[in-house]
C-alpha cells in the first residue's frame, strides 16, 4: 500500500453566484483522508461543510464553480476529469448518502428493484441475476432481511430506508463514502444502530469516509479526524482526540461548549453571540473576528495563517497558543 | 405571459370605463348605413344589419363583459370561500353534508341549469350574473376547503387558538389569507368562463336583449354571416382575447403562488 | 414536594385515535374497532416553577400530551387539573380567559409564524384577543417589550417572518408565548429544528424567563442531552405510557427501567475519549395499535420475564421521588 492518502484535497475553492454577487462558500479548504479513516466536517449552517464535501466530487450548486485547488482521489485528479470520466468516478469510486436520503427512494418501485436498477445502470455488464445476488448480499450487510427486497418504500420504517440508502451507496464498492447528516430524522436508538453499522461496513471495506454533521457528538464518536469549518474556511483541523483535548480556535472552543451532554459534568452552555459572516462580502482578516472574544487588532486586518500545533493538529488563528480554552469568555457578548 | 394577460385585461377595463368617450357612435343608434364592410370611412370595423357601428358596439360590449365577469366570479368566490372554509374548519356532519351537496352539484352541467333558469325566470342581465355566481361556487368551495384542511394544523394557527382566538378570528386572520391564493387563481379563470357562459346564453337567444353583449352580437351576426362576416367575427375575436387574457392572469397567479410557498430560508 | 405545590396534575390520561378500517375489511363486516393508543394511561404532576421533561422517541405520545395540556386537543379519558380547575369543562369566555395561563412553543420555526403577518402583529395578537392594553399604542409597546425580552432587536418588529433566521423566528414564538405572562408553557421540541449553534441561546433564554417570571414548563424532547440541561425532572415515555420519572441526575446516572437504560446508552456523547457501553435491543419500536398484553417494552427488553408479558406494570415509587413502571424494579 503506497503512502499516498486516499483523498487529498488542497486549497479547494468553490464559489457560486447568487443575485449580484459571488458566495465564497468553500474558500481554500485542505484535508486528507487515508483508507479506513473517517473525517468529520462540523460547523453551523452555511459554513460550507456540505459544499466542500460535495465539491470533492464536483457536485456543485447551480451557478457554482470550482475556482482553484486540487482534489486527488486515489491519485486521480478529479478537477481535470472530463464529464464522462467524472460520471464514472461518481458512485464507483465515491458515493454519497444524502441528507434525508430516505425520501430519495421512488415510492412506486420496489426497494430491491431500485437498487438492482442502479447497479445495472452503472455496470451494463452485470446481469440481472448477478445484480440480485449483490443486492441480497448488501441487504444482509446493512442488516435488512433479503426477503424485504420486494417491499415498497412505504413498507419500510425510517431506519430501514436509511439502511437501504447505505446499501445503495455501497453497490459499486466505492473507495470513499460521503455521509451528509446521516443521523437526522431518526430516533436515537435507531440512529445509534445505523451509525454503528456504518462504521462496521467502513472497516470491513476499508473505505474512507467523510461525515458531515452539525452534531458534534456523532462526530466525536465516529470520526478519526475533524475539520471545524466557519465562514467557508477550516478553522481547526486534526486528530479528533487532539482537537477535543486541546481545542485551540475560539470558535471550536465555543462550539464544543455549546453542546449539552448526557455524560460528564453539568455546566452552563456557551452561546456564541452574533451571526455567521456574509460570504458574499466577508470581512477582511479573520472571518470569525467580529464574534471572537479574544480578538486582537491584527485579526481584523489579516487572514490568519494555518499554524501547526503538532504533527496532526492545525489551527487558523493569529493568537494560537496564547490563550487557554478557559480564557475564552463568550458571555461578554450580546444575546 | 401573465403580464400580457394582465395588460389586455387592463386595456379592456379602460375601454369599458371610457366607452362613452372613445366609441365613436352610440351603440344603439340605428342608421341607414347597414351592412357596411370594415374599412368604410367612419366605420373601421363596419356596421351591422341595423347600421350600428360594430367598433363602438365592441367597445361598449366590454362593459357587460367585465360586469358579468367580475360580479359572477366575485360572487362565486365569496360564497365558495365561506362554504369551503367553515365546513372545512369544523369538520363533522356539517362538512360531510356540504361536501356531498357540492359533489352532487358538480355533477350537474351548469350551462343547462342556467338555460333552464333563464327559461323560467327570464333573461335579465342581473339575474344571469347572479345565477352564474350561484352555480359556480362549488369549485371554489372545494379548493378553499382543501386549503383549510391543511392550514388548520399549522403551528401558527394552533398558537393563535392557544392564545384564545375565536374561530372567526382564526379564519379571517390566519387561515383564509394564507389559503385563498388558489381561489384567486380560479376566480380569474372563472371570470373568463363567466363571460363565455353569458356569451353562450346570448348566442342561444337567452341573453338580455337590452344590453350590448358580444354574445348577442355573435348571435345576430351569425344569421347574417353571408352578407356581413364582420358582424360576428369581431365580437368573437374580442371574446377570445379577453377570456384568454383572464386565463393567463389566472395561470400567473398560480405560478406566483408556488415559488412563494416553496421558498425556505436557511437557519 | 407536597401535592399542593403541583400546578398541573394528570391522572389516567388517555388519548385514543380510531384507526380507519380498510374498505375491504369494512365490506366484510370486520367491525371491531382498532385504536391507536397514543397516550394510554399517564399520571404525573408538574410542580409550580419546575421544568418537567417528557422524553422519548417518536410514537411515545409526548407530543400528544403536550397538545392536550396546551388545550389544543381533548383527552379521550382521564383527568387534568390545572391549579384545581378542570380546563376541559370550561366553555366560552371562561375558557378564553383560562387560556391566558397556558401557552405553547412549537418545533418548526418555519411554520410557527403566520407568513403574512409582521412580527409585531404576531406578538401583539394575544394582547388583541384579550383586550389588554388600553389602546393600540400600549399594545405595540408591550409587544416590542416581549421581543426585547426574547433577545431580539426592536428593529425586527416590522419585518416579515421570511426575513428572519430560524433562531430568530423561534425567539418571536417565545415572545408571543410570553406576552400574556402565562404561568405554564408547553415547549414541544423547541430547539430540535434549530441549527446547533443557535440552540444553546434559545435554551438559555427559556431558562432565564423561567427564573425571572416563574414560568412552569413542560419540555418535550427526544434529545436527552438537551433535556438534562433544561429540566428539573424527566419522565421517560414509551408507546403511550411513562416508564420512569425522577429528577434529572437520578434518571441519567441511576436509571432503573430497562428502556431508560437502553435510551441513555444510545445517546452519542461529544467526547472521543468516552467509551459508551451500548445496551443493545433488537428491532424497532412497534406501532401503538394492537399492542400485546403485559409491559409494552417486554418484546424488546433484555431482562423480560414471564410476568412482564402478562401484566402491565404500574408506575410505582422505587425511591422517594423516583417512579418506575417495571416488575423488576424493587419498590421503595
Amino acid at each position: 500500500m503506497s503512502g499516498a492518502p486516499l483523498l487529498d484535497v488542497r486549497g479547494l475553492r468553490m464559489h457560486f453566484r447568487i443575485g449580484g454577487g459571488w458566495v465564497r462558500a468553500v474558500d481554500d479548504v485542505s484535508f486528507s483522508i487515508e483508507r479506513a479513516q473517517t473525517l468529520g466536517l462540523v460547523g453551523e449552517s452555511g459554513c460550507g461543510k456540505t459544499s466542500a464535501a460535495l465539491a470533492v466530487i464536483r457536485l456543485l450548486p447551480e451557478n457554482g464553480h470550482i475556482l482553484g485547488g486540487q482534489v486527488l482521489l486515489d491519485g486521480i485528479d478529479v478537477n481535470r476529469l472530463l464529464p464522462h470520466e467524472l460520471r464514472q468516478l461518481r458512485w464507483t469510486r465515491a458515493a454519497i448518502i444524502f441528507q434525508g436520503a430516505m425520501n430519495a427512494l421512488n415510492p412506486v418501485f420496489r426497494v430491491g428493484d431500485q437498487l438492482m436498477d442502479a447497479l445495472m445502470l452503472h455496470r451494463p455488464d452485470v446481469t440481472r441475476r448477478q445484480a440480485r445476488e449483490r443486492v441480497v448480499s448488501l441487504f444482509e450487510q446493512v442488516g435488512l432481511q433479503p426477503a424485504r427486497m420486494v417491499n415498497y418504500p412505504h413498507e419500510f420504517s425510517g431506519g430501514m430506508k436509511q439502511r437501504a440508502m447505505i446499501a445503495m451507496s455501497l453497490l459499486l464498492n466505492p473507495d470513499l463514502i460521503i455521509a451528509d447528516e446521516p443521523t437526522t430524522a431518526l430516533d436515537v436508538v435507531i440512529q445509534d444502530q445505523i451509525v454503528e453499522k456504518l462504521k462496521e461496513l467502513q472497516l470491513q471495506h476499508q473505505q474512507g469516509m467523510i461525515v458531515i454533521s452539525h452534531d458534534i457528538s456523532v462526530v466525536a464518536e465516529t470520526c478519526d479526524l475533524i475539520a471545524v469549518m466557519y465562514g467557508g474556511k477550516i478553522v481547526e483541523y486534526g486528530d479528533i482526540k487532539s482537537v477535543f483535548a486541546r481545542p485551540s480556535h475560539p470558535y471550536t472552543i465555543g462550539l464544543l461548549r455549546s453542546f449539552p451532554s448526557v455524560r460528564g459534568e453539568l455546566r452552563d452552555l456557551v452561546t456564541i453571540p452574533g451571526e455567521p459572516p456574509d460570504l458574499v462580502n466577508p470581512p477582511p482578516g479573520c472571518r470569525f473576528e467580529p464574534r471572537c472574544p479574544v480578538r486582537a487588532a491584527i485579526c481584523g486586518r489579516e487572514e490568519p495563517p494555518q499554524r501547526m500545533l503538532d504533527a496532526s493538529h492545525r489551527v487558523a488563528c493569529h493568537l494560537a497558543g496564547q490563550f487557554g480554552p478557559d480564557e475564552v469568555d463568550f458571555q461578554r457578548g450580546k444575546w | 405571459m401573465a403580464v400580457v394577460g394582465l395588460a389586455i385585461v387592463v386595456a379592456g377595463l379602460l375601454a369599458a370605463a371610457l366607452a362613452p368617450v372613445i366609441a365613436g357612435y352610440d351603440p344603439y343608434q340605428f342608421s341607414d348605413e347597414n351592412y357596411q364592410p370594415p374599412g368604410t370611412p367612419g366605420h373601421a370595423l363596419g356596421t351591422d344589419n341595423f347600421g350600428r357601428d360594430v367598433l363602438s358596439r365592441v367597445i361598449w360590449g366590454t362593459r357587460v363583459a367585465f360586469l358579468v365577469g367580475v360580479v359572477s366570479a366575485g360572487l362565486s368566490a365569496l360564497i365558495g370561500i365561506i362554504m369551503g372554509a367553515i365546513p372545512g374548519y369544523y369538520g363533522g356532519y356539517m362538512d360531510d353534508l356540504i361536501s356531498r351537496f357540492i359533489d352532487v352539484f358538480l355533477m350537474i352541467p351548469v350551462f343547462f341549469l342556467l338555460i333552464l333558469a333563464t327559461a323560467i325566470f327570464g333573461s335579465n342581465i342581473v339575474f344571469v350574473m347572479l345565477a352564474i355566481g350561484l352555480t359556480t361556487w362549488p369549485t371554489n368551495a372545494r379548493i378553499m376547503r382543501s386549503q383549510v384542511l391543511t392550514l388548520k394544523q399549522r403551528p401558527y394557527v394552533l398558537a393563535s387558538i392557544a392564545a384564545g382566538a375565536s374561530v372567526p378570528r382564526v379564519l379571517a386572520r390566519h387561515i383564509i389569507p394564507n389559503g385563498v391564493y388558489p381561489v384567486i387563481a380560479n376566480t380569474a379563470l372563472q371570470m373568463g368562463s363567466a363571460i363565455m357562459i353569458e356569451a353562450g346564453l346570448s348566442f342561444l337567444g337567452l341573453g338580455d336583449p337590452n344590453v350590448v353583449s358580444w354574445g348577442q352580437m355573435v348571435q345576430i351576426g351569425q344569421r347574417h354571416l353571408s352578407v356581413g362576416w364582420w358582424m360576428a367575427s369581431f365580437p368573437g375575436i374580442a371574446l377570445l382575447i379577453l377570456v384568454a387574457a383572464f386565463n393567463l392572469v389566472g395561470d400567473g397567479v398560480n405560478y406566483a403562488m408556488n415559488p412563494r410557498l416553496q421558498r425556505r430560508d436557511r437557519a | 414536594m407536597s401535592a399542593s405545590d403541583a400546578l398541573i396534575t394528570v391522572r389516567g390520561l388517555r388519548k385514543h385515535f380510531p384507526v380507519r378500517k380498510g374498505v375491504v375489511a369494512a365490506l366484510f363486516g370486520r367491525t371491531r374497532d382498532r385504536f391507536l393508543r397514543a397516550v394510554d394511561g399517564v399520571d404525573f404532576a408538574i410542580q409550580r416553577g419546575e421544568v418537567l421533561g417528557l422524553a422519548g422517541e417518536s410514537g411515545s405520545g409526548k407530543t400528544t400530551i403536550g397538545m392536550i395540556l396546551a388545550l389544543l386537543d381533548r383527552p379521550t379519558g382521564g383527568a387534568v387539573s390545572f391549579d384545581g380547575v378542570d380546563p376541559f369543562h370550561l366553555k366560552g369566555k371562561k375558557l378564553k380567559d383560562f387560556r391566558r395561563n397556558t401557552q405553547i412553543i412549537f418545533q418548526d420555526p418555519y411554520q410557527t409564524l403566520n407568513p403574512r403577518l409582521r412580527v409585531i402583529d404576531t406578538v401583539a395578537e394575544p394582547l388583541d384577543i384579550h383586550g389588554i392594553g388600553r389602546h393600540g399604542r400600549a399594545r405595540h409597546e408591550m409587544a416590542v417589550a416581549a421581543l426585547v425580552l426574547a433577545g431580539l432587536p426592536e428593529q425586527l418588529a416590522g419585518r416579515y417572518p421570511h426575513e428572519l433566521s430560524g433562531g430568530q423566528r423561534q425567539r418571536v414564538a417565545i415572545a408571543r408565548a410570553m406576552v400574556l405572562r402565562p404561568r405554564f408553557i408547553v415547549a414541544d421540541e423547541p430547539v430540535s429544528m434549530l441549527d446547533v449553534s443557535v440552540r444553546s441561546g434559545v435554551m438559555s433564554l427559556m431558562l432565564k424567563l423561567k427564573r425571572e417570571f416563574r414560568v412552569t414548563y413542560l419540555f418535550i424532547s427526544h434529545d436527552l442531552a438537551a433535556s438534562r440541561y433544561m429540566c428539573d425532572r424527566i419522565a421517560v415515555m414509551y408507546l403511550g405510557r411513562i416508564m420512569e420519572v425522577a429528577d434529572k441526575e437520578t434518571i441519567i446516572q441511576r436509571p432503573v427501567h430497562p428502556y431508560t437504560q437502553v435510551l441513555l446508552s444510545a445517546v452519542p456523547v461529544p467526547d472521543p475519549f468516552f467509551d459508551r457501553k451500548r445496551v443493545r435491543v433488537p428491532g424497532e419500536t412497534p406501532s401503538p395499535i394492537d399492542l400485546p398484553p403485559g409491559c409494552r417494552f417486554a418484546a424488546r427488553c433484555p431482562r423480560a420475564v414471564a410476568e412482564c408479558r402478562e401484566t402491565e406494570p404500574d408506575l410505582r415509587a422505587v425511591a422517594p421521588g423516583h417512579l418506575a413502571a417495571c416488575h423488576l424494579a424493587a419498590p421503595a
